[in-house]
């Protein structure tokens, strides 16, 4: 009897300690990415609030998941310019809004060939020092000829908090 | 007789000068379909094994940029394969996971990628504006595809006639496939539709039916196949043959769900 009290003890610690490790993650729906230009102007998605399960909101706990890719439409050209992805903690009006990290889309003729997350910008806070909810969104342009828009959402994205 | 020939003439050149207007009229339309772009382009397809498409095409800025060169090959028939697939990378280029292509490529292919990122960036920054020989593809380091092809396909896309106006789905994804799951009971699997456009005109259309097993209908031995088969395939390729003619998806004479898919695939022709 002591033994299976002492075995129940240790799994409720094992389960316990675990449950409190697991961090939960908050994520916006998958959706669509906006048309964008070649070389300028940015296009942004909405903004997304999004609450982490940290003491506050750090860069280096921010995600953006890819999906779907497509093809370039038929009336772009390109040759192999990327497609520019930052994701960005929204302030309120009057402060600049922070880039949080850099993801590049590449493409080689009209076909999305790989992304990677070019550099973290902002590991450390993004919001205020105790401030749980973080304003994210994703800004956007693409390589290539001047102002030429690619008239096409080229994949999905996704953007979590942990 | 005067009186008559009189007569005559007043019917005869009215209609005279109808029919030249209407033919001058209609020469002109012909002439001015399609929309101009601000480039024009010279491509060339070339149809290979297994469904797979290699085009070359050079676009030509309407201002004095520079030129566009793109190579790729395509394959609008199968579903996925473990070879092609989009790698998204973490900050130290290591793999994290990777993303199923719309449709295979050369491009999206581990072994040809390498290969086809080389050949557009050689030919995006020579220039080549005229035919080539093979001292032009000397500092070309290729490992895969075969450099006499390549210049074949690119003196034979230099040489084309050059096309000026595009046609109704240039703004649509170079590519698009749809798919839909069969309510046939007796047909288990999945319908799947491709499309291909050549400067806004659909090039090709790929339809396939691939059962629960992962076979392809159309890779079926022609001495194995039902009545049923064999109709599936002609309705298959009337409908290609009509929407190619009409460069609209047409469902006439096809099943419910190859008419489901086929609207579909009109659909994502239309999407932006």
């Amino acid at each position: 009897m002591k033994r299976k009290m002492m075995l129940l003890g240790f799994l409720t610690i094992i389960l316990g300690s675990n449950v409190v490790n697991v961090k939960a993650k908050d994520c916006t729906e998958i959706h669509a990415a906006p048309h964008v230009y070649q070389v300028a102007p940015y296009v942004n998605t909405k903004r997304f609030g999004l609450y982490t399960s940290y003491d506050s909101c750090y860069g280096s706990n921010t995600e953006v998941w890819f999906s779907s890719f497509t093809f370039l439409p038929d009336s772009v050209t390109n040759s192999v310019d990327p497609i520019w992805v930052d994701l960005m903690e929204g302030d309120p009006e009057g402060n600049e809004d922070e880039l949080v990290k850099q993801y590049a889309v590449r493409i080689i003729g009209r076909t999305a060939t790989d992304a990677q997350l070019i550099r973290t910008v902002t590991a450390g806070l993004i919001d205020s020092e105790g401030d749980k909810k973080a304003e994210l969104y994703l800004r956007m342009v693409s390589g290539g000829r001047q102002g030429l828009s690619i008239e096409k959402s080229m994949f999905n994205y996704q953007i979590c908090m942990k | 007789m005067q009186k008559i020939m009189k007569i005559g003439m007043v019917l005869i050149v009215p209609i005279v000068i109808i029919g030249v207007f209407l033919i001058l009229n209609d020469t002109k339309t012909q002439a001015e379909k399609g929309t101009p772009l601000s480039f024009t382009r010279k491509n060339t397809f070339d149809r290979k094994e297994d469904d797979w498409i290699y085009t070359f095409e050079i676009n030509y800025p309407n201002t004095n940029e520079k030129n566009n060169y793109i190579f790729d090959g395509y394959n609008l028939k199968y579903k996925e394969s473990e070879e092609h697939y989009i790698p998204v990378y973490d900050e130290n280029g290591n793999e994290a996971y990777r993303v199923k292509p719309e449709c295979l490529s050369l491009s999206n292919s581990e072994k040809y990628k390498d290969d086809i990122l080389s050949i557009n960036l050689y030919f995006n920054e020579k220039q080549f504006e005229e035919k080539i020989t093979e001292d032009d593809l000397q500092d070309l380091d290729i490992n895969y595809i075969d450099k006499e092809y390549l210049l074949d396909i690119f003196n034979r896309t230099v040489e084309s006639k050059v096309k000026t106006l595009a046609g109704e789905y240039y703004n649509s994804s170079f590519i698009g496939r749809v798919s839909q799951e069969s309510t046939d009971k007796n047909l288990p699997g999945e319908w799947q539709a491709t499309y291909i456009l050549d400067f806004g005109n659909i090039y090709d259309i790929n339809i396939q039916f691939i059962d629960k097993s992962g076979n392809y209908l159309s890779e079926k031995d022609n001495q194995n196949m039902n009545s049923k088969e064999k109709g599936i395939l002609n309705q298959i390729e009337s409908v290609k043959k009509e929407s190619l003619n009409l460069q609209k998806i047409t469902t006439k004479n096809t099943n419910k769900d190859v008419q489901t898919l086929l609207e579909k695939l009109q659909n994502k022709l239309t999407e932006y």
